[in-house]
């Protein structure tokens, strides 16, 4: 299983990896060198703004999280600590 | 419209005939007015209630040789129990007014029943020739005919799902229900398809929409070409098709709007299952200002090479907890349509998403346990994430 060291020198202001990881959104790899992601960082990685709508109209799920929970739902004020192999789905929920 | 045509089965209509007091209530055969013998020697009256097997309108051979007792445990003449009838002693209530307290069993020696008429008067002659013993007068003839009819009965054929389970009770808590289902695309001909096989009270189908061969691939059923060709409105098409078993919906040939949304202040629940946030911006703030609870749903899909990820959304708003499904419910305009609008739904997905909205409304109503008590729930394809949020 993959994982990766995701213990931080205290008061570490941008949150960097010493190493790159490759995470999954929406299928697709992406290689990250930040250890955690809030919401609108993991927004950006599925749907680069300009976006067509608000941000609160977005759904972010995540899986293998390095943060508990591992498996969850990603609050727009909120953020999550990645380690290899976490996977994110981001999509807006309208379909009817 | 009889929803059991007595005339149709000839056992009913021979225990009716005889004449004994037969009814049918909640699905089940009801013959009241049966003498028997308490442990104190006294003749008592007591109703046999048997679980009905049908076939659509008219009975089919029992498949359960047990029968239900609403009353003491029969006695033989001289006070002792009838202990060859013995089977279960469990006060159950199997609808509003019907009450059992025994069950009795009495296999015929071929194994089963042939129809109803042989497997009440079974159970009659054998309970009530011991009543006879004492008072030769006693006996479960009688002169008053009751009507099976009931015109308050929500399907066009008795539910006897719920009441071979016993369930009525159950189910009846979706009874006094007012259903509106606002959009019947994907999702909301699903939603109609689970709940109108419950016994609410009306069912109010909104949509403006004509019924064309796309929606035929993520609707309930299966649609026939000739009724493509004419391209029906869906609330006609839906109201048609379901109207078959369930007596209570109404069709309304239009979208709710600020010129109509007025029609939903008299709903105890609403499905959203529409698409555009501004017209869904209008309905949740009229549902929020009338305390009506309702549960939006909504998917987004997207492909990722050659297949389909995405997720499922179901949000429920309840009166005094309107706050996280406000934020949860997107309400942007039509832009974000234009921008991602491949419109990519598929009828299990369209499916699964009606069934946890469903599920939803039944906790609410006490049908299913609910613990979580969750405003938020989401599906994610690829994880196969299940998710419960904002729990109280």
């Amino acid at each position: 299983m993959p994982t990766s060291d995701t213990h931080q020198p205290e008061g570490h202001p941008q949150g960097h990896h010493h190493e790159e990881i490759t995470i999954i959104v929406n299928g697709e790899q992406k290689i990250e060198s930040r250890s955690e992601l809030t919401f609108v960082e993991v927004l950006d990685l599925a749907f680069p703004p300009p976006r067509p709508a608000p941000e609160k109209d977005y759904s972010i799920t995540f899986k293998g999280a390095a943060s508990i929970p591992h498996d969850g739902s990603l609050n727009l004020r909120a953020k999550v600590e990645i380690r290899g192999g976490t996977r994110f789905d981001v999509t807006p929920t309208i379909k009817s | 419209m009889s929803l059991l045509q007595l005339n149709l089965s000839p056992d009913l209509l021979r225990l009716r005939e005889a004449p004994y007091n037969v009814s049918i209530k909640a699905g089940y055969l009801v013959v009241r007015g049966i003498p028997y013998v308490n442990s104190a020697k006294a003749v008592c009256k007591g109703v046999l209630v048997s679980a009905l097997e049908l076939a659509g309108d008219r009975t089919a051979p029992p498949q359960d040789h047990t029968i239900m007792f609403s009353g003491e445990f029969p006695c033989h003449s001289d006070g002792t129990a009838m202990e060859m009838l013995r089977h279960q002693s469990v006060t159950r209530i199997l609808d509003k007014g019907l009450e059992v307290h025994h069950a009795f069993s009495r296999k015929p020696l071929k194994g089963r029943y042939a129809d109803y008429y042989e497997k009440v008067e079974t159970y009659i002659s054998l309970i009530s020739r011991e009543a006879a013993d004492i008072d030769p007068s006693a006996t479960a003839l009688t002169r008053k005919v009751v009507e099976p009819e009931d015109e308050e009965y929500p399907f066009a054929y008795f539910d006897t799902a719920s009441a071979r389970a016993e369930i009525n009770i159950v189910a009846n808590k979706l009874a006094t229900d007012k259903i509106a289902i606002i959009g019947l695309g994907g999702t909301g001909s699903y939603v109609l398809d689970l709940v109108a096989k419950t016994p609410v009270k009306e069912i109010h189908l909104f949509d403006a929409d004509q019924f064309s061969t796309h929606n035929a691939f993520r609707a309930p059923g299966a649609a026939t070409v000739e009724e493509l060709r004419e391209l029906p409105l869906k609330v006609v098409y839906f109201k048609s098709r379901y109207s078959k078993m369930n007596r209570r919906i109404t069709a309304h040939e239009a979208d709710i709007s600020c010129s109509n949304v007025d029609l939903l202040s008299g709903m105890t629940f609403v499905f959203l299952c529409i698409d555009r946030g501004s017209d869904k911006k209008i309905i949740v703030e009229k549902l929020e200002e009338y305390a009506i609870p309702f549960i939006d749903v909504g998917m987004g899909l997207y492909r990722s090479g050659d297949s389909l990820g995405g997720k499922l959304r179901v949000t429920t708003s309840l009166p005094g907890r309107r706050d996280s499904a406000r934020e949860a419910i997107p309400l942007s305009g039509d832009d974000i349509h234009n921008e991602y609008d491949k419109n990519i739904q598929i009828a299990d997905l369209n499916s699964l998403n009606a069934c946890l909205a469903v599920l939803r409304w039944k906790k609410l109503r006490g049908f299913y346990m609910d613990s979580e008590r969750e405003q938020l729930t989401t599906y994610t394809i690829d994880f196969n994430l299940l998710m419960s949020e904002d729990k109280a």
